[in-house]
Parts: structure tokens; C-alpha cells; sequence
């Protein structure tokens, strides 16, 4: 009996350590590519930072940022499923910055629109829903390393996802880089943004949700802990006319709740919608990859002339 | 509980630990098989072990009635009300259904239009296996080829032995019962064959079956959109699916057993490369087909009665093996075309051939006759296998003239990848190797070759997320 017990222990542990090592082998050699998120969860943060769904996560390129406002920018953004303002949204980027004092270079871009402070209203109650937020599991401090073995085998990469060819990626700035070329956009970009405008007006967060207090809250000690340790701007990114009239029409006072917000934490509130159909989408909600320069030097270009005032 | 799940994982080991620890103490270690056996059952649904208690009890206490009677009359009541019984609960619970739409249908084909009276019946896991099980007990004592047993904790632990409960091997009472009431020790080699059986039944049903279902199950939901040659893709892919699946879940079962000191059934060998259908029936899901030739073809005269008897035996047994896979036409018309194909040889009296000799017996390399019949009968096999997997006997019938139909063009992409072929060719390899022996200078790497087995089943479960066994629907 010992000696079956003790060859299975062996060959069980010799197994462990042979998937182990093939995947931190293949999550170093491929680590822009294993998903969409896996490298924030590789590294924490001192720098300036970059927060919001996924038109955020697409949409604000920090290399920009750096080269403009020349601050030290990541792309802590996911999408309206994992980075609506919520509990574990606010305690990973806890976890995730290393701020430990007030520094006056330090910015963070929070990007706002009307999806994420909504909630589905037969999702039941925040404190039933809040373990089951995405980002639940990185909360603490030791979900952010590398290899990130612990995400790897959470979120099941299994191993023909984390060797295989992709062409998107998230750069070192972590933004999530979707690489349509021109080609892509002449020859399917009206039928997408089509499917996903009407994709929208039937997701649950239009047809059957409401304003949450829960989300606005966390909207506000999010502010609040950056503020604590540099400036804060929200900042409303552009999308196509017609996304914008559905926005509208599932809350057309989002702009002055925002102003209201930005007015009594005296944060400055940078509204982009107004140029709506301005920037090239790839689907009428995400900016174009190659749109995606001219909008972030726009933007810094922004927060530069409201630092100046300042 | 799924053998490919993470519940398993932690179930096994303790049910192993616990079961030695009660080393040499028989009773204890039997009322712990039954424990583990109804919780093993119980996680899927445990209102439905009502059913197999009720049958246990059933099933026991007619097994004494039938010993203590001596009037061939009164034996061969208990013994049908024993089998009215175990088939009552099939039927009800899994033809019931089937009956009612069959005879409304048939009414309304002739113009009489009648209400369908048909329930919402869920149908229990595993059913089909361990009503054949408990059933092979009394008729066994029936036929005075057993003595009933006094030990109900025994009895109760062979009826639901979890290893092979619910997907079989169906056992016979004559070979599990005993190992039940006697002592078991454990052996360090039983041990390791258990462990290399684990092994390598999770590698064909995680890596090879559960890679391939997403492909066959594109080809077969939508073969109208497809080419003939993917359409004969899909055939032979789902072959080696459901070969993986099944077989795999037998494997396991044997190798879960042997750790617990108990032999089972080999279930499969190497069926692929059967010469002719009777071949295959002898390698393909061998303790059902073992079971009807005991119990339905030998009493019904076998083809001991002439050719004609014997002909409408062998269309007995092959269409009851069809009906009992699942209450639908296309398994009917399955072992129907079985017994089409099995006929020839049957007149030919070349049935029997190959009964215990494999392909390349004592050679390196096949004769041409010897692949060309290992490829003729897989076709036929194949032919058969897409009415089993079909949904109806419509899709079934199209499938096959779309394969027929070589004007066909595919207008949709079926990405089987290198991977796939590979894991195929894997699996005819070392099966091959099983059944022959390993040679010497294999022997030396096989634990580099577990190595790799552990790794991608690993990587295959976190890829095909733990799916269920198809034979479970039986």
C-alpha cells in the first residue's frame, strides 16, 4: 500500500510541476496574448492610471498619455461586466496600485457613461451579486504577479488558448489592442454596429434596469481613493450618433448626475460626447484601434489645457 | 457524480482511504461500498435511489423464494415477477412515452385521431444498467446457476457498486457478488493496473471524446450546409467519440474497482479493427451483448433451431439491443441494420470467425485482406453509428443521402486542427498495444507517457469543461 501511495503521490506532484512550469513558461513567452486581461493581473502600479469599461480598455492609449501629459499611465479598464463601479472594482485597483502618498503628477482618467453606475434589477441586490462580481477573487495583494499561475487556472487557459496565434493583444500599457485594419471597417463595420446597437437596446442593463445607488457609491469612493493620491479626471469617450441617442434614451440626465458628482468632489468632468460621430468605431461603441492616437492626444491634450488652469 | 469532475476527485481518494482503513473487517468495508455507492448516486438526483433500494429489496428477497421453491411453476412465477418488475420500471420510466406517440402516430396514420396521455418523466441515470444487473441474479438462480445470497448488505453493495453503476460494465451476479462476500486484500499490482486503467480511460474520454463532440455535433446539427466528404468526417469521428466516451467510462470503472480490490468485466476490445460485424459484437460493449446472448438469444433456441429460428433470433437480440439504448426509432433502426449486416455471415456460418484471434496475431504487418475487411466492416459500423447518433430517423436518412449526394458543396468550415488526428492515432496505438502487449523498449518510457496522458488531461478538462457521459442517457 505505501509504495502505491507514495508512486502516486510522486507522480501526481511530477505532473503538478510539469503543468505548472509549461504554463508559466507559455504565459511569459505569450503574456500580451493569453486574454484580455491577464496582464493586469501580472504587475501592480505606482503611476497614473486609466479606469472604466472596455470602450476605455480599447479606447485611451497610456504610451499617448505618457508622451503628452508625461506621466507614467496603465490601462486598469475591463468591461461592463467586470469593471462597472462596483465593491470589487474599487478593492482590486486597491490591491493593484502601490499609491502611498499624495503626488500632484500623478492623474487618474475615470471613463463614465450611463451602462456602468445602471444595474438589472432582476439581479437581486448588490450584497447578493457582490461575491459573484468577476474581480472578487483579485482583491488582495497577491493576485498580481508573474507568471500569474493562480488566474491562469482560475479563469481555465487551458493550453491551446496560451500558445495560440492571436492578434489581439494587451500592449505594455495595458490596453487592449483589437487590430482591424481598414479592410475589416469598409467591409463590415455597418452590419456590426448595427448588430450591436440592437444588441444594446435588448441587453437587460436597457430594458430592465435602473440608476444604482451601489454603483454610484463605489463611483464615489473610487474618486475619492484617487484623489487621495493624485487628480482625478472623468471623462465621457465618444461614440457613434446613434449609440449616443440610445445612451440618451436610457438616461438622458447622465451628463448633469456626472456634473453634479464632479461638482462636490471638485474634479473636473471632460465630456467627449458632444463629438460623438467624430472618431471612427469599430462597432459604434469602441473606437477604431486606428482612431485610437488621434482620440488619447485629444484627450491629453485636454487634461494638459485643464492642468494649466489649474 | 461524473468520473471527469472535480467532486470525483475528492470522493475517490477518501472512499479509497476510508475503505482500507477498514482492512479485513468485511461487513464494514461492504456497508461503505453501499454508502459511497448511493451518495455516488444520490449527487445526480437522490429521489431515485428509491428505485434501485425498491429493486434491491425486490431482487433479494424473490432470489430466496425462487431457491426455497422446487415446483418449476412456482419458480417461474417469482422469476417473472422478478423480470415484470426490473422491465416495468424501464418501461415505465423510459419507454413510456415513447409508446404513447408511437400509437397515437400509428392511430393518426390511419386517420383515427387520438389524445396523447404522455408525462414529464425524468429519465434515471443509469437505469438500463442496473436493472440488468440485479435481473441477471435472479434469472441466474432461476436457471440454478446461482445460490442466492443471505447477505443483504452484500447484495444491496453489488446491485449499486458505483464504479460500474450507472454506465456499466453490466456485471453478472455469478462474477461481482461473490468478490462481495469475500474477503478483499489489496494487491499493489491490482492497484497499478487500476491506476494505468483511471489514466487512460479519463485520456479517451476527456482528450479524445470530449475534443472531438464540438465538431460532431456541428457536422450532425447542421448537415444540411455540409459536403459529403464532411459529412463522412463526421461518421467517423463520432465513431471514435463514442469509443472514447464509452470505452473510457468503462476503464475507469475497472480501474476505480480494482482499487478497491474488485475485478470487472473488460467491456471493450479493441473493436475498430474487427474483421467482420460479428467480430465487432464480440469487442463492442461486451457485457450487454454477453447478456442478451444469455438471457434472450440462448433461451430463445439460439441457433440451436434451425436457420430460420436462428434468423429471427439474431433480429430479436440485435433489435432489443437497439430499443434498450434509448426509446427512439433511430436506435431500433440501428441494431436493425445490425442485424442486416450480421445475417450474411450467420448464413455463411463465417460468424465465428476471429473469435479470439486479433488482427496482426503473430505478424508485423496486416494482409491486405486483413485491411481491407478491418475497412469494410469500420464502414458498415459507421453506416450504423450515424442512425444512433442522429435525432430522428428523418435527420438520419438525410445525413446519408447528403453523403450520397456529392453535388453537395460545403458552405461552412469544419476546423478538425493537427491535434485531433493526432489523439486518434494515439489511441489505435496504444489500444493496439494493450491487446498485444507492450514491446520492451516501450516499457522503459511509460512514464514519460503518463506524464503526457496527465498533462493533457489536465489541459482537455479545462478546455471541454468536464462533459457528461454519453452512455448516462441509457
Amino acid at each position: 500500500m505505501r509504495k502505491f501511495l507514495v508512486k502516486s503521490l510522486v507522480y501526481l506532484l511530477i505532473c503538478s510541476l510539469v503543468i505548472i512550469s509549461i504554463y508559466a513558461y507559455g504565459a511569459l513567452k505569450n503574456e500580451p496574448y493569453v486574454d484580455a486581461f491577464y496582464r493586469r493581473f501580472t504587475r501592480h502600479h505606482n503611476g497614473s492610471i486609466v479606469l472604466g469599461t472596455s470602450r476605455a480598455a480599447q479606447g485611451i492609449e497610456p504610451s499617448i498619455l505618457n508622451n503628452v501629459v508625461g506621466e507614467d499611465f496603465y490601462n486598469f479598464s475591463f468591461t461592463m461586466k467586470q469593471s462597472s463601479f462596483e465593491k470589487s472594482y474599487f478593492e482590486a485597483l486597491k490591491a493593484f496600485t502601490e499609491w502611498t502618498a499624495y503626488d500632484s503628477s500623478r492623474v487618474t482618467i475615470i471613463s463614465v457613461d450611463p451602462w456602468s453606475i445602471r444595474e438589472v434589477k432582476s439581479e437581486g441586490s448588490a450584497e447578493e451579486r457582490v461575491n459573484k462580481e468577476y474581480l472578487a477573487s483579485y482583491t488582495s495583494q497577491w493576485s498580481y504577479f508573474r507568471p500569474n499561475i493562480k488566474y491562469l487556472l482560475k479563469e481555465k487557459v487551458h493550453l491551446s488558448r496560451l500558445f495560440a496565434d492571436r492578434d489581439r493583444y494587451v500592449n505594455d500599457f495595458g490596453r487592449y489592442v483589437i487590430p482591424f485594419d481598414t479592410n475589416y471597417l469598409i467591409k463590415n463595420y455597418t452590419k456590426r454596429a448595427k448588430e450591436v446597437l440592437e444588441l444594446y437596446s435588448q441587453r437587460p442593463r436597457f430594458v430592465d434596469s435602473e440608476v444604482s445607488d451601489y454603483r454610484l457609491n463605489y463611483l464615489n469612493e473610487i474618486i475619492d481613493y484617487c484623489k487621495e493620491y493624485g487628480k482625478v479626471f472623468l471623462v465621457r469617450i465618444p461614440v457613434t450618433k446613434e449609440m449616443y441617442a440610445l445612451e440618451n434614451k436610457l438616461q438622458y440626465d447622465f451628463d448633469d448626475l456626472i456634473t453634479k458628482i464632479s461638482e462636490e468632489k471638485g474634479i473636473p468632468y471632460i465630456n467627449l460626447i458632444n463629438l460623438s460621430g467624430n472618431y471612427q468605431t469599430v462597432d459604434g461603441n469602441h473606437l477604431w484601434n486606428g482612431e485610437v492616437p488621434r482620440f488619447s492626444k485629444d484627450l491629453a491634450s485636454y487634461i494638459q489645457s485643464i492642468n494649466g488652469k489649474r | 457524480m461524473l468520473f471527469n469532475s472535480t467532486e470525483f476527485l475528492l470522493f475517490l481518494p477518501i472512499t479509497f482511504a476510508l475503505y482500507w482503513l477498514l482492512n479485513k473487517r468485511l461487513q464494514l468495508q461492504n456497508a461503505l461500498v453501499l454508502v459511497a455507492s448511493y451518495l455516488f448516486y444520490g449527487w445526480w438526483d437522490w429521489r431515485f435511489l428509491s428505485l434501485i433500494i425498491i429493486s434491491t429489496l425486490l431482487d433479494f428477497w424473490v432470489g430466496q423464494k425462487l431457491y426455497a421453491s422446487t415446483a418449476p411453476k412456482i419458480k417461474r412465477r417469482w422469476m417473472w415477477l422478478s423480470v415484470s418488475f426490473n422491465l416495468g420500471l424501464l418501461g415505465f420510466f423510459k419507454y413510456y412515452n415513447f409508446f404513447i406517440d408511437s400509437w397515437v402516430s400509428a392511430f393518426s396514420q390511419m386517420g383515427y385521431e387520438m389524445d396523447a396521455w404522455t408525462l414529464s418523466i425524468v429519465l434515471p441515470v443509469g437505469i438500463s444498467f442496473y436493472t440488468f444487473q440485479t435481473m441477471s441474479y435472479t434469472l441466474d438462480i432461476y436457471k440454478n446457476k446461482l445460490e442466492p445470497t443471505r447477505d443483504l448488505l452484500a447484495f444491496a453493495s453489488f446491485v449499486s457498486f458505483f464504479p460500474q453503476l450507472v454506465a456499466g460494465p453490466i456485471e453478472r451476479a455469478s462474477n461481482l457478488l461473490p468478490q462481495m462476500l469475500n474477503k478483499r486484500v489489496f494487491s499493489y499490482k491490482q492497484a497499478v493496473d487500476g491506476a494505468r486503467l483511471i489514466l487512460w480511460g479519463l485520456f479517451k474520454k476527456v482528450v479524445i471524446a470530449d475534443s472531438l463532440a464540438p465538431i460532431v455535433n456541428e457536422i450532425f446539427s447542421n448537415y444540411e450546409s455540409h459536403s459529403s466528404s464532411v459529412l463522412i468526417l463526421g461518421a467517423v469521428l463520432f465513431a471514435f467519440q463514442i469509443y472514447g466516451d464509452f470505452s473510457g467510462y468503462s476503464d475507469i470503472a475497472r480501474g476505480v474497482a480494482k482499487f478497491l480490490g474488485f475485478e470487472l468485466m473488460v467491456n471493450f476490445k479493441m473493436p475498430y479493427f474487427s474483421r467482420s460485424i460479428g467480430e465487432f459484437w464480440r469487442r463492442w460493449h461486451i457485457s450487454l451483448s454477453t447478456w442478451f446472448r444469455d438471457y434472450v438469444y440462448i433461451p430463445l433456441g439460439g441457433s440451436r433451431l434451425g436457420k430460420a429460428k436462428g434468423i429471427r433470433n439474431v433480429f430479436v437480440i440485435f433489435i432489443v439491443s437497439g430499443f434498450w439504448h434509448g426509446a427512439n426509432w433511430t436506435f431500433i433502426v440501428w441494431g436493425l441494420i445490425h442485424a442486416l449486416f450480421f445475417i450474411p455471415s450467420f448464413l455463411g456460418n463465417t460468424n465465428r470467425n476471429h473469435v479470439d484471434d486479433l488482427i496482426l496475431e503473430g505478424n508485423w504487418l496486416p494482409s491486405f485482406k486483413s485491411i481491407f475487411q478491418v475497412l469494410f466492416t469500420f464502414g458498415l459500423v459507421n453506416l450504423a453509428w450515424v442512425f444512433f447518433r442522429a435525432e430522428s430517423m428523418s435527420d438520419a436518412v438525410n445525413y446519408i443521402s447528403s453523403i450520397a449526394d456529392f453535388s453537395n458543396v460545403s458552405n461552412s468550415e469544419i476546423v478538425i486542427g493537427k491535434k485531433n488526428p493526432a489523439y486518434i492515432l494515439l489511441l489505435l496505438g496504444v489500444e493496439y498495444f494493450i491487446m498485444r502487449g507492450v514491446p520492451k523498449i516501450l516499457v522503459s518510457f511509460r512514464w514519460l507517457f503518463y506524464l503526457i496522458c496527465g498533462v493533457l488531461i489536465f489541459n482537455s478538462f479545462f478546455e471541454n469543461q468536464g462533459a457528461q457521459f454519453i452512455y448516462f442517457q441509457f
